[in-house]
């Protein structure tokens, strides 16, 4: 299955990318929380799963929630808006 | 039942370039409103001993409309609040520039206060939006909210 993550601030200086779309298969049901440290070992991100909260087709979401075939993930870090 | 509608804008364009007079006159509190409260957040010139010399906002931006919308209905409920205006900017900004502009209008002037400060306590710790502070010796860094 396809998955669409999308990147902010520090999280997209990271990765270089303000998007992209990963495979994964579908059997092992995976959590955005999964997700996350999946790329995160991949990558090096320098955040910790606990600093980082999920979105996921657009509104927040638990990182127990399993993600499915076409979902946008986006991984928040820490904000600082005002 | 909450009739208000909040006024939510993320915008690139500076909130106070043009008339201030004007933009204090179109957000009008409703007759019965006696209190009303502004809060701006500007850029300043410093942040944990560093000089600034810009920042630059970024906003996931679908997600924070919906959550600036829910604080706002939070503040219209615990703080019977009647009218409310949030305004954020978002890409680069210089020393001085207002970054949020919040507006409330109240019955009274204890609940307009206290709304105020919902709202921006609010927005700082649950808004999908970031800043990178540029410091004059070139350095760069996105901030996390530390203090008030």
């Amino acid at each position: 299955m396809k998955i669409h993550i999308q990147y902010f601030a520090a999280l997209r200086d990271a990765r270089g990318l303000k998007e992209e779309w990963i495979e994964k298969d579908p059997s092992s049901n995976p959590s955005a929380l999964a997700i996350f440290q999946q790329l995160k070992t991949e990558y090096g991100f320098a955040y910790d799963a606990n600093q980082i909260r999920f979105a996921v087709n657009g509104d927040f979401a638990p990182s127990t929630a399993l993600i499915k075939d076409g979902d946008t993930l986006v991984f928040i870090p820490p904000v600082s808006g005002g | 039942m909450d009739t208000m509608i909040p006024y939510i804008q993320i915008q690139a364009e500076p909130i106070d370039s043009s008339d201030k007079v004007k933009q204090a006159d179109e957000f009008q509190p409703p007759p019965d409103c006696g209190g009303v409260c502004y809060f701006e957040g500007v850029i300043r010139n410093h942040n944990h001993g560093k000089k600034v010399h810009y920042l630059e906002y970024e906003a996931y931006e679908d997600l924070a409309y919906k959550e600036l919308k829910r604080i706002a209905h939070e503040a219209a409920e615990k703080f019977d609040v009647k009218k409310i205006s949030i305004i954020h900017r978002v890409g680069r900004l210089e020393i001085g520039d207002t970054a949020v502009s919040i507006r409330v209008a109240t019955h009274h002037r204890r609940e307009a206060f206290e709304s105020c400060q919902y709202i921006i306590d609010s927005l700082k710790v649950r808004v999908p939006i970031w800043k990178k502070e540029v410091y004059l010796d070139g350095c760069h860094e996105w901030t996390q909210c530390t203090h008030s």
